[in-house]
């Protein structure tokens, strides 16, 4: 039995109701989930309309989202409507996420750049790192990395087709110009995303963010090679040494320079090994 | 040392009123520096709603400035989650105990978030009612009163659905004891959760051991109707349920070691609040409560 697991489905019942309805049909809905016969009798015990007594639950969620993704969320809304936004608490990357302990802004920046739109999913790979970088403790506090070698906490690195910095850069001023804020600004749909400078699909650009102070918004965001924006986000997942050096290694560092290279970006602040 | 022994350090602290960040910004909030000045009886202690990333709103720090006393009411760790007690929030909860001088620790033993404290993952659920979670919880009570020196009373959550095996009052009668601790009782939750379950409003109290609570809180709730179901909120406005006013009642003889009473109407007028203090104190008039009160018993 798993108390705690049983108590994330809870959550994603009060956020799906979807789910709601496959649990109460016997369907086999919680495949991913270990739970006992006793634990499944459990979800369906509750009057179902209790699952559902909150109506704005959902909203509020995809508020708080799109504070952490406002460019993102304006190219996402004007492409393809705030309905189809809301739709991420039924999608498969908010269960996991759910299930699994994650961060829900990661989850929906990672479902934002799936949506099959460059700009959204430059916009959103921007963002998500932004948020990543936001929730981490700022240098002085930062716990030990874990084993191997990895993009530090502080930072965040992402290789995009050329002209995604700059297009995201307009969008969020002229968001942020809106007298009532960003979201509102988004909401209204009073940004036009068609007006912002295009992507160049047929380049990539490197676009590297870091925590430059104690406060969470304390990041800043500029451009970099490319090859390195793609090594930051290969390395967001610890990897050992052999593969770190030969993922330099493919980014164009000769064999007798990766440990330079690396103890360069060590020092640079943009990577950690432990 | 036992419960039973570190009980009788614990202060006796009267009927108070609680506050968590930013409530009294509202213009229709509760002044507290009127309550204090006017009625002090009502307000002999603020429990301070806590969110480590937010810290303590300028009423908190005035109050606590003052010297006057506090109960630090945390609204931001799973304590059935070990991985929730990291010591970067430690340490800060460490830091703001440091500067309040709280009577005791307290908070509703539930899920207060998703995942890892995150925006958008704030919540608050009831627990799985369950051994198993009970143990779980236990662990992480004890693990929160070694690392902060503080006792830490778990309080019975709100909630619209509740899953598991345990009577509510069961489940807190098991965890007090696997983790050797006193109670917190919300009248108000534990009426809401009655009714969600068909219950009486005293149902289960016989077996509940109500000489471990030290802290009851009595709050208003609201009726809506939702998809032609009758759910009752718990707004904390100061129009009590008679649900609440019966356990209320029902608690005050027997409740031996009960210090501290908060009436939850922070967002309320002084005015609107003052028949509600004055119930509660007469509710408990005649309880162990009531004479410590008045200076009859022990304190």
């Amino acid at each position: 039995m798993s108390a705690r697991a049983l108590q994330r489905v809870v959550v994603r019942m009060l956020y799906d109701p979807a789910l709601v309805d496959a649990i109460y049909a016997g369907e086999a809905a919680l495949a991913d989930v270990e739970l006992t016969p006793a634990e499944r009798a459990w979800l369906r015990a509750p009057d179902r309309r209790r699952w559902a007594v909150d109506p704005l639950r959902r909203t509020r969620g995809l508020q708080a989202l799109l504070e952490a993704f406002p460019v993102a969320g304006a190219e996402a809304a004007a492409r393809f409507g705030l309905k189809r936004l809301d739709r991420f608490f039924s999608a498969r990357a908010f269960h996991d996420c759910v299930q699994s302990r994650g961060v829900l802004a990661q989850a929906f920046g990672g479902w934002l750049s799936g949506l099959g739109s460059a700009e959204v999913r430059a916009a959103a790979l921007i963002e998500r790192g932004i948020d990543r970088v936001r929730r981490a403790p700022p240098p002085g506090e930062a716990p030990p990395s874990p084993a191997g070698w990895a993009t530090a906490p502080w930072a965040f690195g992402v290789a995009l087709p050329v002209g995604a910095l700059d297009r995201w850069t307009a969008l969020r001023e002229r968001l942020a110009a809106h007298p009532e804020g960003p979201l509102a600004a988004l909401l209204a749909g009073a940004v036009d995303v068609r007006r912002a400078p295009p992507l160049d699909a047929g380049g990539a650009e490197g676009i590297v963010g870091e925590r430059v102070g104690a406060g969470p918004d304390d990041v800043a965001v500029g451009g970099a090679p490319a090859a390195l924006g793609a090594l930051l986000t290969r390395l967001e997942i610890p990897h050992d040494w052999p593969s770190t050096a030969a993922a330099l290694g493919e980014l164009g560092a000769e064999p007798d320079e990766v440990e330079a290279v690396a103890a360069g970006l060590i020092g640079d602040g943009l990577l950690t090994s432990g | 040392m036992s419960w039973a022994e570190r009980v009788r350090a614990l202060p006796f602290l009267g009927i108070g009123v609680s506050t968590e960040y930013g409530a009294g910004a509202r213009a229709d909030a509760l002044d507290l520096e009127a309550l204090r000045a006017q009625h002090p009886e009502f307000g002999a202690f603020l429990e301070v709603g806590v969110e480590v990333e937010r810290g303590l709103d300028p009423d908190a720090r005035r109050w606590i400035a003052a010297g006057r006393p506090t109960t630090y009411h945390f609204l931001d760790v799973n304590l059935d989650e070990p991985e929730d007690l990291d010591p970067r929030w430690l340490g800060r909860v460490k830091a703001l105990a440091a500067e309040m001088d709280p009577a005791w620790m307290c908070g509703d033993a539930g899920l207060w978030h998703f995942g890892p404290r995150a925006r958008g993952h704030m919540l608050l659920l009831p627990p799985i009612l369950s051994d198993e979670s009970a143990k779980q919880m236990a662990e992480g009570i004890v693990a929160l009163r070694e690392a902060t020196g503080l006792e830490v009373l778990p309080e019975n959550p709100p909630g619209a659905v509740y899953l598991g095996d345990l009577h509510l009052l069961d489940f807190y009668a098991r965890l007090a004891d696997y983790a050797d601790t006193g109670l917190l009782l919300d009248a108000a939750h534990l009426a809401i959760y009655q009714r969600v379950c068909g219950h009486g409003p005293l149902t289960g109290l016989d077996g509940f051991p109500i000489e471990r609570v030290v802290e009851v809180h009595v709050a208003g709730a609201s009726q809506r109707v939702v998809d032609g179901l009758v759910v009752v909120e718990d707004d904390h406005t100061p129009a009590v349920l008679p649900d609440t006013w019966r356990i209320l009642g029902a608690l005050g003889p027997k409740a031996v070691e009960l210090r501290a009473v908060v009436f939850e109407c922070e967002r309320n007028p002084l005015a609107a609040c003052l028949p509600g203090f004055a119930r509660i104190a007469r509710a408990l008039e005649e309880s162990p409560f009531g004479a410590r009160r008045a200076g009859r018993g022990a304190r």
